[in-house]
């Protein structure tokens, strides 16, 4: 499903990327060649009946999410403890303020600034430690130059209708008859409104589960040629139960974690989609 | 003329900067006990090791994004958590082992105790990482690193039986005084002291911080293909120089100072003096490679600004991991633990730890929405997926062969 070329450039309309393949764990690059950050989890929002990836969070708060059980909650924790204000969420890039998709996200300035608002732990590193080491160069830098005018507008609140990635990424898929189908490995969007030069949003195509989690993030079920032969033989085997499905033929539950699949839906392998 | 020069200053220090405490050390001892009947295990780590880093360089090159950026990326940030931790521990095992062997080397120049000399290392090895430009820091040690050619000078002084050396290294067989499980813990051993962990880590890192690009990948296979192997040869006359004065004696190297033995025998002061310049700056390099692999490796998975081709400042975090790891390195060696020992430990906790940053490599390489035509071709895919179920093996062998031949005594 995936163009056979590089991604260069921002996706036009209708480019479908593979989320958690292609954007999720993907570094966050600046207009200068600057390394902001991961894209440590992605934000959802419900608009009109179609679901829509608006932005990425990047650091500790997006990240938490997405590790196991009680680590996850602790790294939240300890990053919230170290947050100034009370009840802090994390800080979302909006994807308008991406530029390309590619090997890393880059981002545009804006994006730079937001990123660097959320960046404490390098801020206080620079200001307490390496500052005061001798030989410290290149303390006045464009990352602390203007702060962004509309903060708060860059703060994931969580809401109905506003989800993370990590919410959808291991619920639990179900057939209409209850059945467990496995948990969901993927999310399949398409650029939707490319703006200017920036990616804009995406929506949300469908989803790829599957009972198998190990390996499902390596590409061997999203891309049908990734080689080499070995691997994609072993993969394909260990990966044949996955599963796509478009989003209209699912409800999600996203309290519960739990994702239906309509009795009319059909399934296919993400291969052939 | 002037890219002849960068080329062959490339190949020069690819060769000088291949051997370090792990090979010296590795190598002197499997040479002292087992003569040459494992050097066949040094030909296939370092033809591993050229496959492994040509993949990451290459897709260094084209990409612009190195090793732990890419475990991340291809594990999910679960298995690429476990994945640097367990990284992580072997290449800070790996820096200390290299702290010790500079302090071990400059004891043998001075006669001053290597725990004097420990602090003092550590702190000039974090000053160089801290001050001293990416290509001087790179070039100077491997420059430096070619002393070590004395011992390929001592072996040909001492004017062995090529006929039969040679015949030793083409039919190996389990020396009669060894076991079978002591034999294979050494060729792991071997194994991981030719691909460790962290030259891949510190090659494609220090590919992006050079600013690689595609165009560079004729220049970068040049110093593979050339230097590594020219590299390996160096280590393997030092297994083939304590073969020869050793074996016969049935003397077990201990020490470094016994590393360099042979060249003292055959060259006197001056191969003493080069054997130790070359010690010094094997490990010394190696150590400004780990200690620099360590924060590499730490920055990327978490996405943070890296590199010493930013300033200081801006990529603080980088360099507070950077500095720590100096400290935990000669904590760890003021233990007083014995380096050598240590060092012992490194190459097969290497060995073990190799398949995880080798399998999402060789995936990457594949992927050809990044790579485009610089993907794997068939040669590299063929070596890549031998080599992938080699480094399994050794790593699935390492810790039952060390558990029964209580680590090869």
């Amino acid at each position: 499903m995936t163009s056979p070329q590089p991604v260069h450039g921002h996706p036009a309309t209708g480019q479908v990327l593979d989320l958690v393949l292609r954007v999720a764990d993907h570094q966050v690059v600046g207009p200068e060649g600057l390394l902001l950050g991961n894209v440590d989890n992605l934000v959802l929002r419900e608009h009109e009946g179609r679901l829509l990836v608006t932005g990425f969070v990047s650091g500790p708060g997006g990240l938490g999410p997405r590790l196991p059980g009680s680590l996850g909650r602790w790294v939240q924790a300890v990053w919230r403890r170290l947050r100034s204000d009370a009840d802090s969420q994390p800080t979302v890039v909006p994807l308008s303020a991406v530029a390309r998709i590619g090997s890393a996200v880059e981002v545009t300035r804006h994006g730079q600034q937001v990123l660097a608002s959320g960046m404490g732990l390098e801020h206080w590193l620079r200001t307490y430690v390496v500052s005061r080491i001798p030989g410290a160069k290149g303390g006045e830098d464009r990352l602390e130059g203007e702060p962004v005018q509309d903060a708060a507008q860059h703060v994931w609140s969580p809401g109905p209708g506003s989800h993370l990635l990590s919410d959808l990424l291991g619920a639990r898929v179900r057939s209409a008859q209850g059945e467990d189908l496995g948990a969901v490995l993927d999310v399949c969007a398409e650029a939707v409104a490319p703006t200017g030069a920036a990616v804009g949003v995406l929506r949300v195509r469908g989803l790829s589960y599957g009972p198998r989690a190990t390996g499902s993030e390596l590409g061997y079920t999203e891309d049908p040629r990734q080689g080499p032969l070995v691997l994609r033989v072993l993969f394909r085997r260990l990966h044949r139960a996955h599963r796509y499905v478009p989003l209209e033929a699912v409800d999600v539950d996203w309290q519960a974690r739990v994702v239906t699949v309509a009795p009319s839906a059909r399934p296919v392998h993400p291969h052939q989609r | 003329m002037k890219k002849l020069f960068a080329l062959a200053l490339g190949i020069l220090t690819a060769i000088g900067g291949f051997v370090d405490i792990g090979d010296l050390v590795t190598n002197a001892l499997v040479g002292s006990r087992f003569g040459l009947s494992l050097v066949w295990v040094v030909a296939v780590g370092v033809l591993g090791i050229c496959v492994f880093a040509e993949m990451s360089g290459r897709v260094a090159a084209v990409s612009g994004r190195a090793t732990f950026d890419l475990v991340r990326e291809r594990l999910g940030p679960r298995l690429g958590l476990a994945n640097l931790l367990a990284s992580m521990a072997v290449t800070a095992l790996t820096l200390t082992a290299e702290i010790g062997g500079v302090a071990l080397a400059l004891e043998l120049a001075t006669s001053v105790n290597p725990y004097l000399w420990i602090p003092v290392v550590g702190a000039a090895v974090w000053l160089v990482l801290w001050r001293v430009r990416f290509a001087v820091l790179e070039n100077a040690f491997g420059l430096a690193g070619l002393a070590l050619v004395v011992f390929a000078v001592a072996v040909w002084q001492m004017g062995p039986d090529w006929s039969a050396l040679w015949n030793d290294a083409t039919h190996p067989s389990v020396p009669g005084n060894e076991s079978l499980p002591t034999y294979l813990y050494y060729a792991v051993a071997l194994f991981g002291a030719a691909m460790t962990p962290y030259e891949v880590f510190f090659f494609s890192s220090g590919g992006v911080e050079e600013h690689w690009t595609a165009d560079s990948l004729r220049t970068m296979r040049a110093n593979v293909f050339v230097g590594f192997p020219l590299g390996g040869l160096l280590s393997v006359s030092i297994a083939v120089a304590t073969a020869l004065v050793f074996l016969p004696e049935g003397i077990q190297v201990g020490t470094l100072g016994q590393v360099a033995l042979p060249v003292v025998l055959e060259l006197g002061k001056i191969g003493l003096a080069l054997a130790l310049l070359g010690f010094f700056a094997a490990t010394f390099g190696a150590a400004c490679e780990t200690g620099l692999s360590v924060g590499y490796s730490i920055a990327q998975y978490f996405g943070w600004q890296w590199g010493k081709y930013v300033p200081p400042l801006r990529a603080a975090r980088f360099h507070t991991v950077v500095l720590l790891s100096c400290i935990a390195g000669v904590a760890l060696l003021l233990t007083t633990v014995d380096p050598v020992q240590v060092t012992e430990y490194s190459v097969v906790f290497s060995a073990i730890a190799l398949p995880l940053t080798y399998f999402p490599i060789l995936v990457v390489a594949n992927d050809r929405t990044y790579m485009g035509r610089h993907a794997n071709g068939r040669l590299a895919n063929t070596l890549g997926t031998v080599y992938l179920v080699v480094v399994i093996v050794a790593s699935v062998a390492a810790l039952p062969l060390m558990l029964v031949t209580k680590a090869g005594q």
